[in-house]
C-alpha cells in the first residue's frame, strides 16, 4: 500500500501562522486521506492539540528530544543516529546520486527518508531506485526536492519502482513534489482512493495563500483557478462532445467547476453554450454572425469577452433581425 | 560533448490559449522578436484557419522570421491545410487524432477516415515547399498499433517529422521514454521526433526530459509555461533542468532573459 506523509506542516515556521489555521489545515489534510501528517515542533506548539483522525509525524531539531512529545509515535530528524526505541526516520539529504557514498554511514538503520535527488531524472534513475533499496533493508520513504522541477515525476518513478513511502507537501511547499499532483496521479492511475474526490483542495490552495501571503499561480496543476477554464473552440467542442478528449479528471473531482469563455478562440460550440448558460434566444442561423462579431470585438479589445459584453452583443443582433 | 536539441516555441499558439492570455497583432510581432533574438529555432506562430486576422498576423511574423522557422498548426482537414499554404511558412504542423477518445468522441469518425484524411492532407502539400510535420494528438492514450501504423505510412510517404503529444498531461517518464525508443526503431535514424506536453500532474519539465533522452530531438515549450489548462514545458525550466545535459544552442542566461522580456511585454511594456 502506497503511504504519502505530507510535510506542509514543517515548512511553515517562517510564516506569521497561527494554531487554529494550522489546525484547519491539518483536518484538510486528513480529510484528503493523507496517511501521515509531519508538523515541525514549533507547528505542534502552536496548534496545541492534534485533530483527530490523523496520523502525525513530529520533525525534531534533535533526535533525543523524542522522548519528550508523547502524542507521537514517529518521528523524523536530519542525519539522526539510529535512537534505541526505532521511532525516529533519519533524514538523510543527497543533492544528487553520487553522494550515495554517504548511505553506508547509515546502512543497517531501520527507518531512513532519502532527500533530495532533485536531477535524479537526468541519469539512470531505475538503477539509483535498485540501488538505494539495496542500501537499507528498512523502511524507505523518499523526499524528492523540486530543484529540476521534477519531484513529482520522480515520485511517480519512486512508486512505479516498487517504493511505497513518499513525502510531498501541498503545492510543493518548501519545494518538495505536490500533495495534490501525487494524489491525483496515483487515482488516475488507479493505485491509490481510486473513487475518492478531493472538494478540499481549493479551501487548501486559499488557507496556504493567506498564510504564506503568496497566490499560487491560475495554472498551477490540480489547484490552479483557471485550469478548467476552457477558451480555444477546438477544446470547448472535443469536452463538450467528451471530457476526457481535453480534461484528464472532471474538475468536480478536484472541487472545481468548468467555465468557458470567448474570445478570438472561440468556435461555434463556445457561443451555444453561452447562449444556453445565459439563457439567451436566438436563432441557429444567426450563430455563425454572432461568433464573427464576438472574435472581432476580442481582437479590438485584445482579451476575452465578458458575459455583460457578450449580452450587449446579442441584444444588437436581436435588435438588427 | 552534450547532444544539440532543438526548442520548438508554441507561446503564439498554444500558449495563447491559455484563459488568462491574449496577444495582439503587435504583441505576437514583439514576441516573435524575442523568441528569434533567444536563438529559438523554431516558432509555431498560430492557427491560420482560426480567422483572416491570425492568418495574416502569421504572414507579418514570416516577413520578420530572421534565423527561425516558422511552424504553423492545422487540423486534419483539407481546408486548415489549405489556409496554412496560404501562409507561405517554413513549417505546416497538422495534428493527427491518433486515442480513440478523439478519434471516435470528438471527432465522431473512425481510423479509416483518419487515414485517408492524412493522405489528402499530405497531398495537398506535395507540390509546396514546406516541411510537413506530423503531431500524433493524445498519442500516450492512443491505440498503439494503430499509432505504429500511421508511423509506418509516414515513413514511406518520406514524412520524417513527428511529434508525439501528452495532449491531457497524464503520461510519465518511463512511458514516454519507452514510446520514443520504440518510435526510433521503428523509424530509423532519419526520424525527426518532438515531444509536445501538457503539465496536468507537475510533470512536463519532466517527461520532456525523458523524451529527450530517448531519441526525441524537439521539446515544445512555451514562456512562462502558459498553455492550455495547467500549460506546457516551460521554456526556461527545461533549460534549467536539462543545461548539463544537452547543447540547446541557448544558454539559460539568454532563456532568462527572454522570459523577462516576455514578461515585461506582458505587462504593458514593449
Amino acid at each position: 500500500m502506497i503511504r504519502i506523509t505530507d510535510r506542509t506542516l514543517s515548512c511553515l515556521d517562517k510564516f506569521d501562522v497561527n494554531g487554529e489555521e494550522l489546525r484547519d489545515f491539518a483536518r484538510l489534510l486528513v480529510e484528503i486521506g493523507v496517511d501521515w501528517i509531519e508538523v515541525s515542533e514549533k507547528a505542534y506548539q502552536l496548534m496545541g492539540e492534534l485533530p483527530e483522525g490523523g496520523k502525525y509525524v513530529l520533525r525534531l531539531k534533535h533526535a533525543n528530544s523524542a522522548a519528550a512529545y508523547h502524542d507521537f509515535h514517529r518521528f523524523v530528524c536530519r542525519n539522526a543516529q539510529e535512537n534505541a526505541d526505532g521511532n525516529v526516520c533519519t533524514e538523510i539529504v543527497l543533492n544528487d546520486i553520487h553522494e550515495r557514498y554517504t548511505f553506508a554511514r547509515y546502512s543497517g538503520y531501520q527507518s531512513v527518508r532519502i532527500r533530495g535527488l532533485d536531477d535524479l531524472l537526468l541519469g539512470n534513475y531505475t538503477s539509483a531506485f535498485q540501488q538505494i533499496r539495496k542500501s537499507f533493508s528498512g523502511f524507505v520513504e523518499m523526499c524528492p526536492t523540486n530543484g529540476s522541477y521534477c519531484a513529482t515525476a520522480i515520485t511517480a518513478e519512486w512508486i512505479s519502482s516498487g517504493g511505497l513511502d513518499v513525502v510531498t507537501s501541498f503545492g510543493g511547499i518548501g519545494g518538495f513534489a505536490s500533495t495534490e499532483e501525487v494524489i491525483l496521479l496515483l487515482k488516475l492511475q488507479r493505485v491509490r482512493k481510486v473513487g475518492k474526490s478531493y472538494p478540499e483542495l481549493p479551501q487548501m490552495r486559499r488557507t496556504l495563500e493567506s498564510i504564506t501571503r503568496l497566490p499560487f499561480s491560475h495554472n498551477k496543476p490540480i489547484i490552479g483557478e483557471h485550469i478548467f477554464v476552457v477558451e480555444s473552440g477546438i477544446h470547448v467542442d472535443g469536452i463538450m462532445k467528451q471530457p476526457k478528449c481535453y480534461e484528464p479528471f472532471p474538475p468536480e473531482t478536484v472541487g472545481q467547476t468548468r467555465r468557458v469563455t470567448l474570445s478570438k478562440q472561440s468556435g461555434m460550440a463556445s457561443i451555444r453554450i453561452k447562449l444556453d448558460e445565459l439563457g439567451l434566444p436566438i436563432e441557429p442561423k444567426q450563430i455563425p454572425k454572432l461568433l464573427r462579431a464576438v472574435k472581432k470585438k476580442s481582437v479590438e479589445v485584445n482579451r476575452t469577452i465578458s458575459d455583460e459584453e457578450f449580452l450587449s452583443l446579442t441584444r444588437e443582433f436581436a435588435a438588427s433581425v | 560533448m552534450k547532444i544539440r536539441k532543438h526548442i520548438v516555441d508554441t507561446t503564439l499558439r498554444d500558449g495563447e490559449q491559455s484563459p488568462d492570455i491574449s496577444f495582439s497583432r503587435c504583441q505576437k510581432l514583439r514576441i516573435a522578436e524575442i523568441l528569434i533574438n533567444a536563438g529559438i529555432e523554431q516558432i509555431e506562430a498560430g492557427v491560420p484557419a482560426s480567422n483572416s486576422y491570425e492568418k495574416e498576423t502569421v504572414r507579418r511574423i514570416m516577413e520578420r522570421k530572421g534565423s527561425a522557422k516558422i511552424s504553423v498548426w492545422s487540423r486534419l482537414n483539407v481546408d486548415d491545410v489549405r489556409h496554412c499554404i496560404d501562409c507561405e511558412p517554413d513549417i505546416v504542423h497538422i495534428s493527427v487524432p491518433v486515442s480513440y477518445v478523439h478519434i471516435y468522441s470528438k471527432l465522431r469518425k473512425n481510423k479509416t477516415w483518419v487515414m485517408n484524411q492524412l493522405y489528402s492532407c499530405i497531398g495537398l502539400l506535395e507540390a509546396n515547399k514546406a516541411e510537413i510535420s506530423i503531431g500524433f494528438e493524445d498519442a500516450f492514450r492512443s491505440d498503439i498499433t494503430f499509432l505504429f501504423t500511421l508511423t509506418r505510412v509516414l515513413a514511406d510517404l518520406g514524412i520524417t517529422r513527428l511529434r508525439l503529444a501528452d495532449t491531457v498531461g497524464t503520461t510519465t517518464p518511463t512511458v514516454c521514454s519507452e514510446m520514443f525508443l520504440q518510435l526510433g526503431l521503428r523509424l530509423g535514424t532519419d526520424a525527426k521526433l518532438g515531444f509536445h506536453a501538457h503539465n496536468d500532474l507537475g510533470m512536463a519539465v519532466a517527461n520532456t526530459l525523458s523524451a529527450l533522452k530517448s531519441g526525441c530531438e524537439y521539446a515544445d515549450t512555451t514562456m512562462l509555461g502558459i498553455g492550455e489548462r495547467a500549460g506546457n514545458c516551460d521554456f526556461v525550466k527545461l533549460i534549467r533542468a536539462t543545461g548539463s545535459l544537452f547543447d540547446w544552442g541557448i544558454t539559460t542566461a539568454d532563456a532568462e532573459h527572454a522570459q523577462k522580456e516576455f514578461i515585461i511585454m506582458l505587462n504593458g511594456g514593449i
